[in-house]
């Protein structure tokens, strides 16, 4: 997700665009608000996804920061609602 | 060049991961963990949750140029009344409508004035102005669909002086 943001012209203060995965993170939770049913509603799970353990590792501590995500016992990171509404707050409300 | 102390570095070329599919064990071994979590949640968290739907559905429903269907903001708020398990005549005694005509309310038929709106905008955290431009982009979306044409003859030519 976070390799949406290294396009040229995203990089650095100066980026045209900022917060590109942000905003598309907080979005895929609003629509999981919208058409989630019960259990479902408001969560997104994913899996960080690097060529190593390492950087797999390091993905997914970056994950826990930025989003607030959290690992399943399954191996899975998901967002869970009161993270998902900060999300939706921070990235698709406040701009 | 800055030091930045959260600035994580990755050596991963982009597209190179196999994608990877939840076995059937996985999903419901997930779905599972999902309902405990689920059951944790209280009543309000639920009712929160569903607005929060709702806010997200009538935004981006307000910043669609062209939206497929046409929605009315009654249609919208008689469905977050159901799920959220509100009666539409307490409903409407609340924001004084009478509840005869709450239906008319709901079907296009009357329309939400501001004082309505406003009183929304507190119930349901969401701001009035999303509230009146739905029902306004509904209303001349449909006036245009049903008066096509008919507007076409009026230009501002016909009232400026001839020079």
């Amino acid at each position: 997700m976070d390799l949406l943001e290294v396009a040229p012209h995203n990089k650095g203060k100066d980026g045209k665009h900022k917060y590109v995965a942000s905003c598309l993170i907080a979005y895929a939770c609003g629509l999981s608000f919208e058409v989630g049913l019960e259990e479902n509603k408001g969560i997104l799970t994913f899996l960080a996804s690097g060529n190593s353990n390492d950087s797999k590792e390091k993905l997914e501590n970056l994950y826990r920061e930025k989003y607030k995500a959290v690992k399943n016992p399954y191996g899975y990171m998901e967002i869970y609602q009161e993270s998902s509404k900060w999300l939706i707050e921070e990235y698709l409300l406040r701009a | 060049m800055k030091n930045n102390k959260n600035k994580i570095d990755f050596d991963e070329i982009i597209g190179t991961q196999a994608a990877k599919e939840l076995t059937k064990k996985e999903h419901f071994a997930i779905i599972e963990y999902r309902r405990k979590v689920y059951e944790q949640r209280s009543s309000n968290d639920k009712i929160d949750d569903m607005l929060t739907g709702f806010r997200f559905t009538l935004r981006n429903y307000a910043e669609n140029e062209a939206p497929k269907n046409i929605i009315l903001l009654g249609q919208f708020l008689d469905s977050i009344l159901k799920k959220i398990n509100i009666k539409k005549g307490m409903f409407a005694t609340y924001i004084n409508i009478s509840p005869r005509n709450i239906n008319k309310y709901f079907n296009g038929e009357r329309k939400f004035n501001i004082d309505h709106a406003l009183k929304l905008e507190k119930m349901f955290n969401i701001q009035a102005e999303t509230l009146l431009e739905i029902q306004l982009k509904n209303d001349l979306y449909i006036a245009k669909s049903i008066h096509k044409g008919e507007y076409d003859n009026y230009k501002l030519n016909d009232l400026l002086p001839s020079l």
